[in-house]
């Protein structure tokens, strides 16, 4: 087990030799498993990572130029420069369908992880406020939609995979159905709307956080700097609640659990909210907020509930490690930190980035997944397209791999048995009768009936010339007994 | 101690003299007791070698087929494969090429080299020195007698064209002739297992072929790894598309827009067909039976393309995705409801009803292309979905009734073609489990009614009973007395069918039964808008048979449980009723269900702390009992704490002004300005609470409808917590002092006592 820690930054002045570290993962337990990435400057949210053993990739949106850089992971700088149309602010994916049902008609189903394996789709938000997407294992730009009016700030997908939210500079939220972005359209005056849209909050949105749960109980967190946080559902997508803290909200990282929301703010403090409280009045659990409320929080003085390390930098981002206990932080400044949840107290600092940090991700694996040797050369990803192309349904032309069956690696003994008792009854004599029945040389018949073949053959073909001849004498003699007859 | 393991000299001895009684014995002990040879000295395993070896040399049956069977336990022993390994594998190779000789022989040999080969595989040395020097024999015996025992030969050198593939590469060409020839002639009858592994073999075939057209044009064009393969491909779907185009001579399929548009986008290249795989088909209309070789031709070639799309590989490959979903879209689209006959064919009506047959089976062999790929490719399929899904729907039959709106299915074509139908489903199945959120729901709302119909009993009888029926009244036109005759001679035998009709039902088949059940999960839990009516008939059937499974097994079988489960869990948008409370009954101790009628919190990082804070609130309670020893009035202590708390939210409301509209809010912020122990002794206070009041919750029950009258007095809310206080007096004497303590930190129960010594 190991959990590993991928923080990226906003970069700083010119980087005149590509030399520029911007981003690192690191492990947030030890030493080991440092990766650094060159050439990785991005915005907020602007870029994105697929996993952490070997084969996954990591895209960044490049901060002021119109490009993707994908890394492999373990290398340092970027494997593809992918050029698109404009520069990308903020960049999402969409898994391929994690398996929610198991059926039981198909359980054979245990290949490995192919090497090569892509995410469904790449999501990226523009400067102009557009929203790209690009399906990644064929490269086809599926969906240009002019979505905001400002940039976009943010863009995560729900964890199906079936809703993409975006929020934007112009303070609004918009609620997608991917479904609509990605289809190949026949009529072109079918006009993609987003499903729901947002327009509560009154200053620009700066992160948005949606948790793991069923579609059905699925939360879409929001937070602005209007100092609001707002929580709606995604069936219908319904404001259940809002939290309002003294300060603008830069970030936001929801327990796995659903137990406690962390909010990085603009003075620099973390402010936990816990979401189950005990009501004062009757002492039980209660949850916070729901039914639209509008929650007010006062100020922490007590500082039973805030984190102030980061002080006075505006905390820019945030992670979760795997069980909720350990907080990952990053400010404007580039500092980073991992402090536990509960005593409130700086576990680890890690590498600093000198500039602001974008993004953190925390993924956990296992140590055979990080053992795995790092493949250099691995296949690139298709070029993105610079073209919409959802009209033509057969230019679709995937590079895919398909994992291979898992080795069977113990041998089932008493089955092999089972067969061999089976098979021994072949030899067995369950009759009684005592008597064994001796082949001639099966060779020597068979030549044997060869040449007996041969001479039927030719006994036959003599037949033959004696019937033909028979027959035409017999013609002849009929032909000449006619002549006659009509002679006459 | 004495290890339970087998002496080698026991087997070795047990060799000597090989009867099949023994051989289990054998087996199991060379294979648990690895010590045994691991430890053995160096005499004794090329005793043991030696002994196996002869075994497979003797001309004896027996002996072979017993000296096989040691190999393939010997060959997972690292020791014995380095010592032995090249004997073994002469020896095998003489039983395989051994002209006559019994296939249980043979069998076992093969699969003696394949557990030899399998144990070698990965190990560098070990490979160099006996396997590659090996191995083009094996792989030419075992090509050379591969009609042998097909089910055990194919999958050996599937692996090894996988994974030896430049060993097999000047095997290619005997391989594929062999390959074709089963392709064209057997592929029909041999099952799917071995189905798929000539499929599979073929397709690795064409990942080991040097590429033939690398150089086109004169270019130096680098040719990549996968040329061969995508080109394969794309040869395929020609072939399949020139397939297809017979159907032309039969329906009218060049009329159609949408199939024109289809038949466009596939590649075209009539001129080669000198590659095709197939010769040319022969179809006789006089002869209707022939017409279901076009079929079962586009059968094949649709496993074939799921065999291209859907093996493992060991590079990642380029694959004409949306080709190949467009093709299946096109065999999707040939449907007898929509197309017309071709005017010659209309005539005949035993023609025009194996042609429609034989459409259905094309159809559903593009629904499993589509299912193949779904299953492997996932999301990548969505951007087609809104065809696919009209596609899809097609294949259904449906009649369409003068006057009503509703298109109504075809219930008897339904269950002529129940197969197919059912292969529609599981695609649609795999289809939904990518996304949430489909738009068009004509496809799902036929299929939940082709389903309720597969899912009734089926009984031989209906068209039976309606010639009977008919029959009588034909006969009732006629003579009276002629009718009894009649009647008598013909109802004889019917005379079950007549009086037990029930006793010739028949339930649906299991298959069927458990797709549709998991098509109905899906249907419940994707698709949250649902129309009722569909819903309800999904909801009647599962809970009809869940207590039609009760009340005659007992248990409710696993995916109905899951059903009911995500029937609760997933209701659809803006429905009034649930059926938690059916389902509740019907799966006792049910722990999802459970969870949801008694739903536990999350469990707060605070809770940690809960030790700490005990032993806190433990040192104040003793700090209070002394006081209260002294005091012998607690009232007095809590009365100022009680003014403390409401000055509090006086002051919070005064200096802050921030506008508190809610009870709730204010109490809440209450408490963050009280300093932090006070807050954790709120919390701890809350457990404990909890904690007696579910213990003395049922004990409480028939109080508290005593103490509710007490309550009417109490005007305000807060009165009504003092009658919760007011419990606890009734608690076991040990407990009250307890409680009070806790108390003693909140201001609430001071007055509630105080007010109860008020009343009385």
């Amino acid at each position: 087990m190991e959990e590993i820690v991928y923080y990226n930054s906003e970069g700083h002045g010119d980087d005149k030799n590509a030399a520029q570290v911007n981003a690192f993962a690191t492990s947030i337990h030890t030493q080991s498993h440092n990766y650094a990435f060159r050439q990785s400057s991005s915005y907020p949210h602007g870029s994105v990572i697929t996993g952490t053993s070997a084969g996954d990739r990591v895209f960044v949106a490049s901060r002021g130029k119109a490009l993707i850089n994908v890394y492999t992971w373990g290398k340092e700088s970027p494997d593809q420069r992918i050029p698109i149309p404009e520069q990308l602010t903020s960049l999402t994916l969409c898994p391929n369908s994690p398996n929610v049902y198991n059926e039981e008609y198909d359980v054979e189903n245990d290949s490995n992880f192919p090497k090569f394996r892509l995410p469904y789709l790449l999501v990226g938000g523009g400067l102009s406020g557009k929203i790209y997407v690009w399906e990644l294992n064929s490269g086809l730009l599926l969906c240009v939609k002019e979505a905001h009016y400002q940039s976009v700030n943010v863009l995560k997908t729900t964890s199906d995979g079936s809703y993409l939210v975006s929020g934007g500079k112009d303070a609004r939220v918009l609620i997608w159905k991917i479904i609509d972005l990605i289809s190949f359209v026949k009529d072109d005056d079918k006009v993609i709307k987003p499903v729901q849209i947002i327009s509560d909050n009154t200053l620009e949105i700066t992160d948005i956080f949606i948790n793991n749960s069923i579609h059905q109980d699925s939360k879409i967190y929001t937070v602005s700097r209007d100092s609001t946080i707002r929580v709606y559902e995604t069936t219908n997508f319904q404001l259940i609640s809002t939290f309002i803290v003294g300060q603008q909200v830069e970030s936001i990282v929801v327990d796995s659990a659903d137990r406690a929301i962390y909010l990085g703010l603009n003075n620099g403090n973390i402010r936990q909210i816990n979401i189950y409280e005990p009501n004062p009045a009757t002492n039980v659990l209660e949850a916070k907020g729901g039914y639209g409320k509008v929650i007010t929080l006062s100020e922490d003085h007590q500082l039973t509930n805030t984190l102030t390390h980061h002080s006075p930098n505006p905390v820019t981002s945030l992670g979760l490690s795997l069980d909720g206990s350990l907080l990952v932080s990053g400010d404007s400044s580039g500092k980073i930190t991992i402090s536990d949840v509960l005593s409130k107290q700086i576990v680890k600092e890690l590498k600093e980035l000198n500039s602001k940090i974008t993004n953190i991700e925390v993924f956990s694996t296992h140590k055979n997944a990080l053992n795995q040797t790092i493949d250099k050369t691995s296949k690139a990803i298709p070029p993105f397209k610079r073209v919409i192309s959802n009209k033509n349904p057969k230019e679709q032309d995937v590079v895919f791999q398909v994992g291979e069956d898992q080795e069977e690696q113990l041998f089932n003994i008493e089955e092999h048995l089972n067969r061999v008792s089976k098979e021994s009854l072949y030899f067995q004599n369950l009759n009684g009768v005592n008597s064994e029945v001796v082949f001639a040389n099966d060779q020597q018949s068979n030549n044997g009936s060869n040449s007996n073949d041969g001479e039927l053959v030719q006994e036959l073909q003599e037949k033959v010339t004696k019937l033909t001849k028979a027959y035409t004498d017999i013609r002849k003699l009929y032909e000449d007994l006619y002549s006659e007859h009509t002679n006459q | 101690m004495s290890s339970p393991e087998i002496p080698l000299a026991v087997i070795l001895s047990l060799l000597d003299n090989p009867e099949a009684s023994t051989l289990s014995y054998i087996l199991k002990s060379l294979y648990q007791s690895k010590h045994t040879i691991t430890k053995a000295s160096k005499s004794e395993i090329n005793h043991l070698i030696a002994k196996t070896t002869n075994l497979l040399n003797s001309k004896n049956g027996l002996k072979r087929w017993y000296g096989s069977h040691v190999v393939q336990i010997l060959a997972m022993n690292p020791i014995i494969l380095t010592n032995g390994g090249t004997g073994f594998i002469v020896a095998l190779l003489k039983i395989i090429n051994e002209i006559g000789v019994p296939v249980i022989n043979f069998t076992n040999a093969a699969l003696g080299l394949d557990k030899l080969i399998q144990g070698i595989r990965g190990k560098p040395v070990l490979t160099r020195e006996i396997l590659t020097p090996n191995l083009p024999n094996i792989i030419s015996s075992l090509i050379e007698n591969l009609n042998k025992d097909l089910y055990t030969v194919l999958p050996i050198l599937k692996k090894l064209l996988f994974k030896n593939t430049t060993t097999f590469k000047p095997f290619i060409n005997k391989f594929e002739t062999k390959l074709n020839s089963l392709l064209i002639n057997n592929f029909h009858n041999v099952d799917e297992s071995l189905k798929s592994d000539i499929v599979q073999s073929y397709a690795y075939l064409n990942l080991v072929k040097p590429s033939q057209n690398s150089n086109q044009g004169g270019q130096n064009v680098q040719s990549l790894p996968d040329d061969q393969w995508r080109l394969k491909i794309f040869k395929i779907l020609d072939e399949l598309r020139s397939t297809v185009l017979i159907y032309d001579n039969l329906v009218e399929l060049k009329n159609d827009r949408d199939i024109q548009d289809l038949l466009n986008q596939l590649p075209e290249n009539e001129s080669n067909t000198k590659d095709y795989i197939f010769p040319f088909l022969q179809i006789d209309l006089t002869e209707p039976i022939t017409v279901i070789q076009i079929s079962q031709r586009i059968e094949v070639l649709s496993h074939l393309i799921i065999a291209f799309l859907t093996s493992p590989t060991p590079f990642a490959l380029r694959i004409p995705l949306g080709l190949v979903i467009q093709s299946s879209i096109l065999l999707l689209s040939i449907s007898p409801n929509y197309i017309p006959f071709q005017k010659d064919v209309g005539r005949n009506d035993e023609l025009k009803k194996i042609i429609t047959n034989d459409l259905a089976k094309t159809q559903s062999h593009g629904s499993m292309i589509l299912y193949e790929i779904t299953k492997t490719y996932k999301k990548l399929v969505l951007p087609h979905l809104e065809s696919i899904l009209s596609s899809l729907e097609v294949v259904i039959p449906i009649k369409n009734e003068k006057g009503s709106k509703r298109v109504k299915i075809n219930q008897d074509s339904c269950l002529a073609i129940e197969p197919e139908l059912l292969l529609i489903l599981k695609t649609t199945v795999e289809l939904m489990k990518q996304f949430q959120g489909i738009n068009d729901l004509d496809l799902i709302n036929k299929l939940i009614d082709v389903s309720i119909l597969f899912l009734q009993k089926r009984t031989p009888l209906d068209d039976l009973l309606e010639k009977q029926d008919q029959k009588q009244q034909q006969s009732q036109s006629q003579n009276k007395s002629q009718k009894k005759k009649t009647k008598n001679k013909d109802s004889t035998p019917l005379s079950d069918v007549l009086s037990h009709a029930e006793l010739f039902e028949l339930n649906a088949p299991k298959e069927t039964v458990n797709i549709i059940q998991g098509f109905f999960e899906v249907v419940i839990k994707r698709i949250p808008n649902l129309t009722p009516n569909s819903r309800i008939k999904i909801v009647k059937y599962v809970i009809s048979t869940a207590t039609l499974e009760k009340s005659t097994r007992g248990l409710i079988s696993d995916k109905l449980t899951r059903l009911l489960e995500a029937i609760v869990l997933y209701p659809s948008e803006g429905e009034t009723y649930s059926i938690l409370p059916i389902a509740k009954r019907l799966l006792s101790n049910n722990e999802v269900l459970s969870l949801l009628t008694n739903p536990r919190f999350p469990p707060l990082e605070t809770k940690f702390k809960q030790s700490q804070i005990q032993e806190q609130v433990e040192e104040q309670e003793d700090e209070d009992e002394d006081e209260e020893i002294v005091d012998a009035e607690p009232q007095i202590i809590e009365e100022p704490k009680h003014l403390e708390v409401s000055d509090v939210i006086q002051e919070a409301t005064k200096t802050k002004q921030v506008p508190i509209s809610e009870q709730e809010t204010k109490q809440s912020m209450v408490f963050k300005k009280n300093d932090e122990i006070k807050d954790k002794t709120v919390l701890t206070f809350a457990s404990e609470q909890s904690k007696t009041e579910s213990e003395e919750e049922s004990a409480n029950k028939t109080r508290s409808l005593e103490e509710k009258d007490d309550d009417e007095d109490t005007p305000s809310k807060r009165m009504k917590i003092i009658s919760e206080g007011s419990k606890t007096v009734q608690i076991p004497e040990n407990k009250i002092g307890e409680e009070e303590e806790s108390d003693s930190d909140f201001e609430i129960p001071n007055i509630d006592i105080g007010s109860d010594e008020d009343e009385e």
